[in-house]
């Protein structure tokens, strides 16, 4: 079998890896992302705390001829990773609001990828029984509108278009099976299969510390081989593209 | 046409003719309608724009008829003999717009309509009013005013 260029461009590649293979190397990718994030992280918040204190202790011989009072200023004041306020998106000390504590998820598949929704933002399971209402002009992540009679109409999203967009086939698609729906929300995850309901401990976790590159994703768990869904920062993306697309029409 | 107003003026009820294309049911308000035609010969106008399949004559008039697949960004598709023209008027002007099928006239409350995402980029998805369950399925409602740019209504008026 002749070496292909695979998604990755990498040539060397062999041209038909197992599914299961392929999604365990997109895990590991995840995962090595996370961490060498945090790992950076550690790094930086290293090395500005000792310049941060040498900083404070110049401050004194600054030329400030009225000045009757030192003008040193407490080191966490100076130091970037001590944060005052809780940030905007709800997560405190690196981890979701959801996450302070034991917290539940269910485990659902996606073209051979175990992703998890934390049963807080979780909305619903539905089958996929009825076809699909599709809406033109919409993005090719967008599959089309499910009724449903306990939760409206229900905006269903390729949940594998979305989490990994370079591994799609579109043949997976007709195998979709069911809906996992967000929390407080009109969207769903189309899914293969919807598995266990688990019970994770934070330290389970590696918490995604780069938040912007994939602002979907709030961790990988090593355990279970899967990714944990951050479901109020997907539901947020999508509603302001929502309200972006609003405003120009 | 009377609409009613049985659901009160808070929520009121709406008329929509519903169409086909594809396997989709489209509704238009009922009010921008003027009539269904079967479908006739169009006469194609060298230059016109590609969302134009061409004109018709009714009644002495000539009428600009749409390619509202095209416009909705679908695939073409054959003739049938169900084919419609449905001639509709937005802003004065009256057009006529191709499409596979002609089904009824629904009555909507305005509670009944929910919003469409907006999550699409392209100008299709701009004219999309909302959806509504009607009859175990699911309605596209569209504003034809929309459908087209100023500019474009324009350009129809002159050909």
């Amino acid at each position: 079998m002749s070496p292909e260029r695979s998604n990755s461009g990498r040539a060397s590649r062999p041209t038909a890896l197992a599914p299961q293979q392929a999604v365990q190397e997109y895990l590991n990718t995840l995962l090595q992302e996370a961490t060498a994030a945090a790992v950076e992280s550690e790094v930086e918040t290293a090395v500005v705390a000792p310049v941060a204190s040498a900083v404070a202790e110049a401050l004194p011989v600054a030329p400030a001829p009225t000045a009757t009072r030192p003008v040193v200023r407490p080191v966490e004041k100076v130091a970037p990773s001590a944060a005052a306020e809780p940030p905007a998106d709800g997560w405190q000390h690196g981890r979701p609001a959801w996450a302070q504590q034991r917290f539940e998820c269910l485990l659902f598949k996606v073209s051979g990828l175990m992703l998890a929704v934390p049963l807080v933002e979780l909305g619903g399971v539905l089958k996929l029984e009825t076809e699909l209402t599709p809406l033109f002009g919409q993005p090719d992540w967008f599959m089309g509108l499910l009724p449903s009679k306990g939760e409206g109409t229900v905006k269903v999203i390729d949940t594998a278009r979305w989490v990994m967009p370079e591994r799609y086939r579109e043949q997976e698609r007709a195998s979709l099976k069911y809906v996992v729906m967000m929390e407080s929300s009109e969207w769903g995850l189309a899914c293969h299969e919807v598995a266990d309901a688990i019970t994770l401990e934070p330290h389970q976790v590696n918490w995604r510390s780069d938040r912007g590159r994939r602002p979907w994703l709030a961790g990988t768990v090593i355990e279970h081989m899967c990714a944990i869904m951050d479901v109020a920062a997907l539901v947020k993306l999508l509603r302001e593209q929502d309200r972006r697309a609003r405003r120009r029409n | 046409m009377d609409i009613k107003a049985a659901g009160g003026a808070d929520d009121p009820v709406l008329q929509w003719v519903t169409f086909r294309l594809d396997d989709e049911v489209y509704g238009i308000n009922v009010m921008q309608v003027q009539e269904v035609l079967r479908y006739s010969e169009i006469a194609p106008v060298p230059g016109a724009p590609s969302y134009v399949l061409g004109i018709i004559n009714l009644r002495g008039n000539v009428v600009t008829v749409i390619d509202t697949r095209q416009r909705f960004g679908l695939m073409p598709a054959e003739v049938t003999d169900n084919s419609r023209v449905v001639i509709i008027e937005v802003d004065g002007q009256v057009v006529g717009i191709l499409v596979d099928a002609v089904s009824e006239v629904v009555y909507l409350n305005q509670s009944e309509i929910e919003k469409a995402p907006s999550v699409g980029t392209e100008e299709s998805a701009k004219f999309i009013q909302g959806v509504c369950h009607k009859d175990k399925r699911l309605l596209i409602l569209v504003e034809l005013d929309k459908m087209m740019t100023d500019d474009e209504w324009s350009e129809i008026s002159m050909l």
